[in-house]
């Protein structure tokens, strides 16, 4: 019979929470943040979130939440790391996965585009004026900027901070990169 | 701790699984299928080991140790997470990214200027791979010189258009 376990549900709980927390915020407040800022603030909000997540975790050790006799610190220290990393991929995956695709692809965003004209029907000069490649690297360097994952200056830009989120998941991104080969065509 | 390794494992062999398929057959594109078909052929593999073991029936027990935390639902949750996050890692590695293209070659020539970026990054690199593909893949239609918006791509507009709606979003792009 399978069944689950207090802990078990104290983690799923945890994560879900945690999880639901930074939708909810991330809908209700990022209306209010412009979109060279948006890489920066949602860096903020997962962090933030990741601390209430390890506080949630670590609760047993302070209040009565769950059995104190049933399970050893070490336990609970295993199940809160559990639930940091859990979290952390969820939020991983929504922002790959669901909202990187809406803020920064420009496969949907010429749809997009062309959605706009009745008929919606475009060349790709018309393209071109409306979208551009000079369009779409200053939109990204503004969010990278403002992320401090570069620095500008006039109208050079360097490395920023050398540790960042992103920066993680480009170092991941080189090593996958470096088993199966670098991208041959730009998608 | 013992359902964690066990994630972990299986985790291990589904990436190493992985590996030797691109190494055996080398591509470029992402291919959903065989990408798919291992990950489920390792969750099936997991989910039977461990519903036929008779280890998971103990794990109530009063043995409470380290070892034997019981975070079975948990491990399972961080095994789907865990295979979900690197497919879609690997798919970003596949395809191009113009944000990591531009932190990599600023990092690598330790500056550059907007113009050597832009000059690095022309239309015919950043866009008309793109509307090549939208073509490919039935989004949009070239004809007469023009691109048309076809069924498929009409679909994407009006979930995109529903998400921007909920968050209440500027165009993105």
């Amino acid at each position: 019979m399978i069944s689950i376990s207090a802990l078990d549900c104290f983690v799923l709980l945890n994560v879900f929470g945690s999880f639901f927390l930074f939708l909810l915020v991330h809908g209700l407040a990022f209306r209010f943040v412009a979109p060279a800022n948006i890489l920066k603030w949602l860096q903020c909000l997962f962090l933030t979130i990741a601390a209430v997540n390890v506080a949630l975790g670590l609760s047993p050790f302070f209040t009565d939440v769950l059995p104190a006799s049933k399970y050893r610190g070490s336990s609970i220290f295993l199940a809160a790391s559990a639930a940091c990393v859990i979290y952390s991929l969820m939020v991983f995956i929504y922002v790959a996965a669901i909202y990187a695709m809406y803020e920064s692809s420009i496969r949907i965003r010429i749809l997009r585009e062309i959605s706009m004209r009745t008929p919606a029907v475009m060349s790709l000069s018309e393209i071109l004026n409306k979208y551009n490649a000079r369009l779409i690297l200053q939109k990204r360097l503004a969010r990278l900027v403002s992320a401090g994952d570069l620095r500008q200056n006039g109208e050079v830009y360097s490395p920023g901070h050398p540790l960042s989120v992103f920066l993680i998941y480009i170092e991941m991104v080189k090593i996958l990169r470096a088993i199966f080969g670098k991208p041959e065509v730009c998608n | 701790m013992k359902y964690l390794v066990y994630s972990l494992i299986v985790f291990g062999l589904t990436v190493i699984t992985h590996f030797i398929f691109r190494w055996l057959r080398p591509m470029k594109k992402v291919d959903a299928v065989p990408i798919l078909a291992i990950a489920l052929f390792w969750s099936g593999v997991y989910a039977l080991s461990i519903i036929s073991s008779n280890s998971f029936s103990k794990i109530h027990a009063t043995d409470a140790s380290f070892w034997n935390t019981p975070l079975f639902f948990t491990s399972l949750l961080l095994y789907f997470l865990f295979v979900t996050s690197y497919f879609l890692l690997h798919i970003m590695t596949v395809h191009e990214s113009p944000s990591i293209a531009a932190v990599l070659s600023i990092k690598f020539h330790k500056k550059a200027s907007s113009a050597e970026l832009i000059a690095e990054w022309p239309d015919k690199r950043l866009v008309f791979p793109r509307l090549e593909d939208l073509v490919t893949s039935g989004c949009l239609l070239y004809a007469d010189g023009k691109y048309h918006l076809r069924p498929l791509g009409q679909v994407i507009v009006r979930i995109v258009a529903g998400y921007q709606q909920l968050l209440n979003l500027q165009v993105g792009g």
